[in-house]
C-alpha cells in the first residue's frame, strides 16, 4: 500500500507522516529536504482506501505546499507570491517545532522514573466507632434516591431518514443524452423533469455548467433572468 | 547524603517506629554510627513539629510534644464532624450494595473517593477487606457497628432495598455494556 513502512500501525496525521520521511533520510527540516520527500508523501496521502475525512482537508493542503515548494525547486526562476511564500514558511516552522518536541520527547524518556519521590505510606488506623449524630435509614434511602436521580442516561440519537437527491453525475449523463437526441434543449424544460425537489433544479444548473465546461454544450441565454437555451456543440449527423 | 538525613527519608517513609538494629541492617553499618545519626537528627529536630522519639529499641518519627494539643484537636474535630453530603452518598451506596469497590463507587458518583473512604475508614463505619477476586483491589464494606446504629441486622433491611438495588443494577449493566460496545 505505502512506499514506506509506517512506524504506527494506526493512520498518521499529515505532519507526523512527513517528519517521518525527512527523518528517515537523516535530513533535518529545511526546503530542499522538503523538496526530496514530496512525492513519497503525495503517494503516501493517495495511498488509503478510508481516507479520515477530518484529515483529509489538511493533508490536501500540505501537499499542496510541497507541489509548491518542488516547483520552485525545479524552477528557480518561479516567482510565488507572497501568500505562497508565507504558506511555505508556515509549513517549516511547524514542522520545525515538531521536530524539536520530538527530540525532547526522546530525552523526557531517559528521565522518566529515575528519582521519583515518595508520600510515606499509609498508617494503620486503629478505628473508633465515631459516628455523626444524624445517620438514619431514612437520611440513607434520600441519600440513594439522590444519586440515583442525577445517575447520566443514555442519550438516543433522534434517527432521521435521509432523502434520496439525484447525484451531479446521473444528471450530466441525463442532460447530454437528452440534448445528443434533441440538439437543443431549453433549461426550463430541462429541469421541469426534475421540479419536485428545489435542490435537483440546482444540480441540473451545475450539470449544464459542468456540461459547458468540458465543451460538449453551448449555453445562451437571451436576456437577464431569462430563460437558457442549451445546443450540443458536436456537429455530428442527427440520428433519427 | 548523610546517614542522619538518610535515616530520616526511611523513617518518614514508613510511618512507623523502626529498631536501631533494623536501621544497622538497613544501612549496613554499626549501632554505635546509627545512635551518632540519631543524636544529629534530634538535634536538628529541635523548635520542630516533628521530633526524633526513641525507647531503649526503637525510634520513630512523631509529632512534636508542643504539637500534642493541636494535634488532639484536630483528632476530635475528625472524628465527630458531621458527614458532608458526597461522604453520606458514599456511605448509602455502599450500604445498598452491601459492600463495594472504589472503582464501583466512583463508577456511580462519577467523583474520586479517596479522601472520604479514609475518613469513612478511620471513624469505624466503613472496613476494608482484599476482595475475593482479586487480592489488589478493596472491598469497602459498612461495619456491624452501623448496621447496628441504624437498627438492622442485614443490608436487605433497608428501606427500599429491592427497588433501588435493581435500579442501580440497571445504570450498572447499561453503561458496562455502552463502555464495552466503544472499546
Amino acid at each position: 500500500m505505502s512506499p514506506f513502512t509506517v512506524k504506527h500501525p494506526q493512520f498518521e496525521g499529515p505532519l507526523d507522516a512527513l517528519l517521518d520521511l525527512i527523518e528517515r533520510r537523516e535530513l533535518h527540516v529545511s526546503d530542499i529536504a522538503l523538496a526530496k520527500v514530496t512525492d513519497d508523501f503525495l503517494s503516501y496521502a493517495t495511498s488509503f482506501n478510508d481516507f479520515p475525512l477530518a484529515e483529509s482537508a489538511q493533508f490536501a493542503f500540505i501537499c499542496s505546499t510541497l507541489l509548491l515548494l518542488k516547483s520552485k525547486a525545479l524552477l528557480p526562476g518561479l516567482s510565488l507570491t507572497s501568500e505562497e511564500q508565507g504558506s511555505i514558511a508556515d509549513l517549516e516552522r511547524r514542522l520545525k517545532l515538531l521536530e524539536r518536541f520530538r527530540a525532547l520527547s526522546r530525552g523526557l524518556q531517559k528521565n522518566l522514573g529515575i528519582a521519583p519521590l515518595y508520600l510515606p505510606e499509609e498508617r494503620a488506623v486503629e478505628p473508633i466507632f465515631a459516628p455523626p449524630s444524624n445517620l438514619s435509614l431514612a437520611l440513607f434511602r434520600d441519600m440513594m434516591r439522590a444519586v440515583l436521580s442525577v445517575l447520566p442516561q443514555a442519550e438516543k440519537l433522534a434517527q432521521v431518514a435521509m432523502q434520496k437527491v439525484i447525484s451531479l453525475e446521473e444528471m450530466i449523463e441525463d442532460l447530454k443524452e437528452r440534448i445528443t437526441s434533441a440538439l437543443r434543449i431549453s433549461f426550463k424544460d430541462f429541469s421541469a423533469t426534475h421540479k419536485a425537489e428545489r435542490v435537483n433544479i440546482i444540480i441540473s444548473f451545475l450539470a449544464m455548467l459542468e456540461l459547458v465546461k468540458r465543451g460538449v454544450i453551448v449555453a445562451v441565454q437571451g436576456e437577464g433572468h431569462g430563460d437558457i437555451v442549451m445546443e450540443t456543440e458536436a456537429l455530428g449527423t442527427p440520428r433519427y | 547524603m548523610k546517614l542522619d538525613a538518610q535515616i530520616e527519608a526511611l523513617l518518614f517513609w514508613r510511618s512507623e517506629a523502626m529498631t536501631k538494629r533494623d536501621l544497622s541492617r538497613a544501612f549496613g553499618v554499626n549501632l554505635v554510627a546509627i545512635n551518632d545519626a540519631l543524636a544529629d537528627l534530634r538535634k536538628k529536630l529541635t523548635e520542630r513539629g516533628i521530633a526524633l522519639v526513641e525507647n531503649g529499641n526503637e525510634v520513630a518519627l512523631l509529632t512534636s510534644p508542643e504539637a500534642s494539643a493541636l494535634v488532639e484537636k484536630f483528632r476530635k474535630e475528625e472524628m465527630s464532624a458531621e458527614l458532608g453530603r458526597a461522604a453520606l452518598e458514599t456511605l448509602a451506596i455502599i450500604l445498598y450494595k452491601n459492600g463495594a469497590t472504589r472503582r464501583e463507587l466512583e463508577y456511580v458518583r462519577g467523583v474520586n473517593s479517596t479522601a472520604i473512604l479514609r475518613t469513612l475508614l478511620m471513624r469505624g463505619l466503613v472496613s476494608r477487606t482484599a476482595d475475593q477476586k482479586d487480592d489488589r483491589v478493596f472491598r469497602y464494606e459498612p461495619t456491624l457497628e452501623l448496621f447496628s446504629l441504624l437498627g438492622i441486622s442485614r443490608a436487605e433491611e433497608l428501606p427500599e432495598f429491592a427497588g433501588i438495588v435493581s435500579e442501580l443494577g440497571a445504570f450498572e449493566k447499561e453503561t458496562e455494556q455502552i463502555t464495552a460496545a466503544e472499546l
